[in-house]
């Protein structure tokens, strides 16, 4: 049986190539902080938290993919628009596979300012998370996970 | 005959992308309106005749199932069909959507080809022009 981090791992590789082309690839020989990116939080209800980092090469990546634009053509804006809508369809298809109930609905996807932000659980919360490449660039998912 | 249409989304860049996928679908489309939550879309629609609803469900302010509610409630705009585009793909919330009156639930991830094929399905087109044939270099 998957664990719930596979499973939102699953789901970001298939809506990332689906969407914007973009392939998981093995990690680079070179040292990265995982921490640098951009943060965008999204709750599925009072079962999950999901936080995705990306390197902000790749979110200019996705942004350009999905939209079919030039890079010179992607504002910050569209770049924000972008990785969040991303977030919302791997946090809805992540809901999906893990059937969660009908009264568990997704908030609004959100950029935290600041900075990707140090992420712990709470008492009576489980936390997850992993590192993966895409197209050569660090993306970060942490699962918080409500278990009450 | 030519459609106005309105894309009720609060991402700029699905509804770039919604747009694009419709413009390039070969649709006969006279406006293409946009709004990024359901208040501002009925504000729109009652300034404008409407043919055709595409919305999303997760968005501030006013979702979407709060929306079509309200075009139900309307005399006027309970007969436009609305097809909803979500990430949302669960059964009940599904059902829900399709007893307020929705003639068609999309998952995104979605094909361009599905929105064009449910347009003309939707409007009874047969004949317009399918031009994703010449379309191999749409992104999305």
């Amino acid at each position: 049986m998957q664990t719930n981090i596979a499973i939102l791992k699953t789901w970001t590789f298939n809506i990332l190539e689906e969407m914007c082309f973009l392939l998981p690839t093995e990690p680079e020989d070179t040292l990265y902080n995982p921490r640098e990116g951009i943060t965008v939080k999204i709750q599925a209800g009072n079962f999950f938290t999901v936080y995705l980092t990306f390197a902000k090469a790749l979110s200019h990546e996705i942004a350009s993919n999905s939209l079919g634009l030039p890079a010179e053509e992607i504002s910050e804006e569209l770049v924000h628009s972008s990785i969040k809508e991303m977030a919302n369809i791997i946090a809805g298809n992540f809901m999906n596979a893990t059937n969660l109930p009908a009264v568990a609905h997704l908030s609004i996807p959100k950029i935290l300012d600041g900075g990707p932000p140090t992420i712990k659980a709470d008492a009576g919360e489980s936390y997850e998370s992993e590192t993966c490449f895409i197209n050569n660039h660090p993306l970060h998912l942490t699962l918080i996970e409500n278990e009450a | 005959m030519e459609y106005n249409v309105i894309i009720v989304d609060d991402s700029p860049s699905m509804r770039k992308i919604m747009l694009k996928t419709i413009r390039m679908s070969g649709f006969p489309v006279k406006n293409l309106l946009e709004a990024e939550n359901g208040e501002e879309a009925l504000d729109k629609c009652q300034e404008s005749w409407v043919d055709i609803i595409i919305t999303d469900i997760n968005m501030p302010v006013m979702d979407g199932l709060q929306f079509i509610e309200h075009l139900q409630r309307d005399e006027v705009l309970h007969s436009v069909p609305v097809v909803v585009v979500s990430s949302d793909g669960r059964e009940p919330v599904i059902e829900k959507a399709k007893t307020l009156g929705v003639v068609q639930y999309l998952k995104k991830p979605f094909q361009p080809e599905t929105i064009a094929e449910v347009l003309k399905e939707i409007m009874g087109h047969e004949n317009y022009a399918n031009e994703y044939s010449n379309t191999e270099d749409l992104d999305f």
